[in-house]
């Protein structure tokens, strides 16, 4: 059981974004509207994200995703993520990608063991499952902060591209 | 009594590995340059005179397929930690990106 990876998941594609099968979940505009979040979760050794699950075993609270295995640290980095701001969806030559701003706690975070992300969108309510989750991104390692400010960089690429 | 600083002095930043400065007005939170000695990694200068080490911390883990930061020499580069002497620290994670790669 570990983290291995860094992914979108299948049941994001399937539905909203293609919206390959029932109707699309309640309250989902888009996902630049939408409030979308960074939650973090970990340890490495202690979670196996599935790109592949089902797509209730993919909102914020469910599957891996459960409370017990989410990082917080009191206000600094509240349960259930901070929401990312100025998030957009742009394409280019061969890619579609999905971008928004670092996030920065403030100056008194504790946390330890973060492996990692959960990326969803917190407007959504059912069809799907709640709060169902877009990606989750892989941080290489766990990591940790004392009495300080823990920021989450996205990469150039953004949050989560398509490519071909 | 109390006297209200009018115009407070600048604040005075530095770099501990490339030795670079800069001054910022004062309630300027932080600063970030392309540290030349990390290999040209984004990284904070710490106040002046605050004996505070930045280091740039390498993934732990294979890469494999994942979209990660390098730096100049392509290391790739999971955090960049700010440690205080007092014990507490900064740290500023690169998330790598989540891909799909569609096959035509």
């Amino acid at each position: 059981m570990s983290w291995t990876a860094s992914a979108v998941f299948t049941q994001w594609i399937l539905n909203p974004l293609w919206q390959g099968n029932a109707g699309l979940p309640t309250n989902y505009v888009k996902l630049s509207t939408d409030v979308a979040k960074c939650a973090l979760f970990g340890t490495t050794a202690s979670m196996t994200p599935d790109k592949n699950a089902v797509v209730g075993s993919t909102g914020y609270n469910t599957g891996q995703w459960v409370t017990g295995n989410e990082k917080t640290s009191g206000t600094d980095w509240v349960a259930t993520g901070r929401a990312l701001a100025n998030d957009a969806i742009t394409a280019g030559t061969g890619f579609v990608m999905y971008d928004a701003d670092d996030l920065t706690s403030v100056a008194t975070a504790t946390l330890t063991g973060v492996a990692g992300c959960l990326i969803y969108d917190d407007s959504i309510t059912a069809v799907t499952v709640a709060d169902q989750g877009v990606c989750y991104n892989w941080f290489g390692g766990d990591q940790s902060v004392t009495a300080g400010t823990f920021s989450v960089a996205f990469h150039v690429n953004g949050v989560c591209r398509f490519t071909n | 009594m109390s006297a209200v600083l009018l115009n407070p002095p600048p604040r005075q930043w530095v770099c501990p590995n490339c030795l670079a400065e800069d001054s910022t007005p004062w309630d300027t939170p932080n600063r970030f340059h392309k540290c030349r000695a990390l290999a040209g990694i984004t990284a904070p200068m710490v106040p002046a005179g605050s004996r505070s080490r930045v280091r740039a911390v390498e993934r732990e883990d294979y890469v494999g397929r994942e979209v990660v930061t390098y730096d100049g020499n392509r290391r790739p580069v999971m955090n960049v930690t700010t440690d205080r002497p007092d014990g507490s620290n900064d740290v500023i994670v690169f998330a790598p990106c989540a891909t799909v790669r569609m096959v035509n």
